[in-house]
């Protein structure tokens, strides 16, 4: 076993354990479309061909882990957008959010979609939500997913997330920002070709623009979700605790039935606010998915 | 979008992609998409066509299906095991696949 994240040693609890699950094998996990299929009677049909499907949280009845089932793009359900891939915390980014039904969404960095979808199905396909991208290149994933899941209420802008135009404000943006990608180790599975990447220095710079344009663009009231899917505090906690150092901001509790960390407030001599303990860290060996970071933000109104 | 307000908030914006293609003319049809018909074909009450596995198969490896119906030549709708897959297209007694091939020929495989 390849020993990896050394550096996490002191803030990932029960640290053995994390390095033995990054190394095991990712369980295939998706979500049902509700807005084109009832998951009960699409759990009925895979139980009746055979497939194993179960439950993954209790917090909604349409998120399933499907061990051994690799190649979920090639079912006639995949092509029907009755199902959609996506890691259970990659789902719970969107459920934390939960956008009400006709209200105005701004999705920062929307590519390649999974997100985006699973708010429109939270909203029943009503009010609008803007999905921006800014690389055209990647509007190919991002409408694929967006029509296969029969997606109505979308509209794709490609700005840099940090430039949005500051013209219109939302009920709820979601920040879910590029990032170093540390937590998806266990899903890309490169083993010992992985390399910690070395270039992060620019994220955080990048990521505190967006957090703070994604604050800008709320409403008074308004709730920001912010999210990553890295173990590093310079794009997690450091990035929140800019936003609270510069904007008034608050930070809102989170709440699962899955076990989490709080976010930490200290790293590498640095303290960070108090309140970034409302934040939330996932990890693999707790939640059988990627590692992943959301820290909830409103808007005082 | 239903609402004027929203309307309102994505014309002030420069979008790339406004929701759901639903029809584009291909010559002298009005073609629906697969999407479009994917979520909106249970409302049509005729061009809408039963086929069973081994017709589905034919259709996704290019060839032609033989029906016996009295259609008019157009886009049909086809309905395999209650699932609206989308287009074909019928001429001549004939059916043609309009089913997006590169997604079709993934389901192939789990048929």
């Amino acid at each position: 076993m390849l020993p990896i994240f050394e550096h996490y040693n002191g803030i990932i609890p029960e640290f053995p354990l994390f390095q033995e699950v990054i190394h095991r094998p990712f369980i295939p996990h998706l979500r049902v479309n509700r807005l084109k299929v009832e998951p009960a009677i699409l759990v009925d049909a895979f139980l009746k061909k055979g497939v194993n499907i179960v439950s993954s949280t209790k917090q909604v009845d349409y998120t399933f882990f499907m061990p051994g089932l690799y190649s979920p793009g090639n079912l006639p359900e995949y092509f029907l957008g009755y199902i959609h891939p996506q890691a259970l915390t990659s789902c719970l980014a969107s459920i934390i959010l939960s956008p009400k039904e006709d209200s105005l969404v701004l999705d920062m960095c929307a590519s390649p979609g999974g997100k985006t979808a699973h708010m429109a199905q939270i909203m029943g396909n009503s009010g609008l939500i803007v999905a921006n991208e800014l690389y055209p290149s990647r509007h190919l994933s991002l409408g694929n997913t967006l029509n296969r899941l029969g997606i109505l209420n979308t509209v794709v802008t490609s700005y840099q997330a940090q430039e949005f135009p500051l013209g219109q404000k939302f009920d709820y943006v979601l920040a879910d920002v590029p990032c170093s990608g540390e937590g998806m180790f266990r899903k890309t599975r490169k083993g010992m070709r992985y390399k910690e990447k070395m270039k992060k220095g620019r994220l955080p710079d990048l990521q505190k623009k967006i957090i703070i344009r994604g604050y800008d663009l709320l409403k008074a009231g308004g709730q920001m979700l912010y999210s990553t899917c890295t173990y590093n505090p310079d794009e997690n906690e450091a990035v929140v605790n800019y936003l609270l150092e510069n904007r008034d901001a608050e930070l809102l509790p989170i709440e699962m039935d899955l076990r989490y960390s709080p976010g930490i407030i200290a790293w590498m001599e640095k303290i960070y606010d108090k309140r970034i303990e409302k934040t939330i860290r996932l990890y693999p060996h707790w939640v059988d998915s990627v590692g992943f970071f959301m820290a909830r933000i409103s808007k005082r109104a | 979008m239903r609402s004027t307000y929203h309307l309102e908030v994505g014309s002030q914006l420069k979008v790339a992609k406004v929701g759901l293609i639903a029809i584009r003319r291909v010559s002298s049809y009005l073609k629906p998409t697969t999407y479009f018909i994917q979520i909106f074909g249970h409302h049509a009450t005729r061009a809408r066509l039963k086929i069973d596995q081994d017709q589905l198969r034919k259709l996704i490896s290019d060839k032609k299906i033989e029906v016996e119906t009295d259609l008019d030549t157009g886009y049909i709708i086809l309905d395999y095991q209650n699932f609206l897959l989308g287009l074909g297209f019928y001429a001549n007694g004939k059916i043609s696949s309009q089913l997006p091939k590169k997604a079709v020929t993934r389901i192939l495989r789990g048929l």
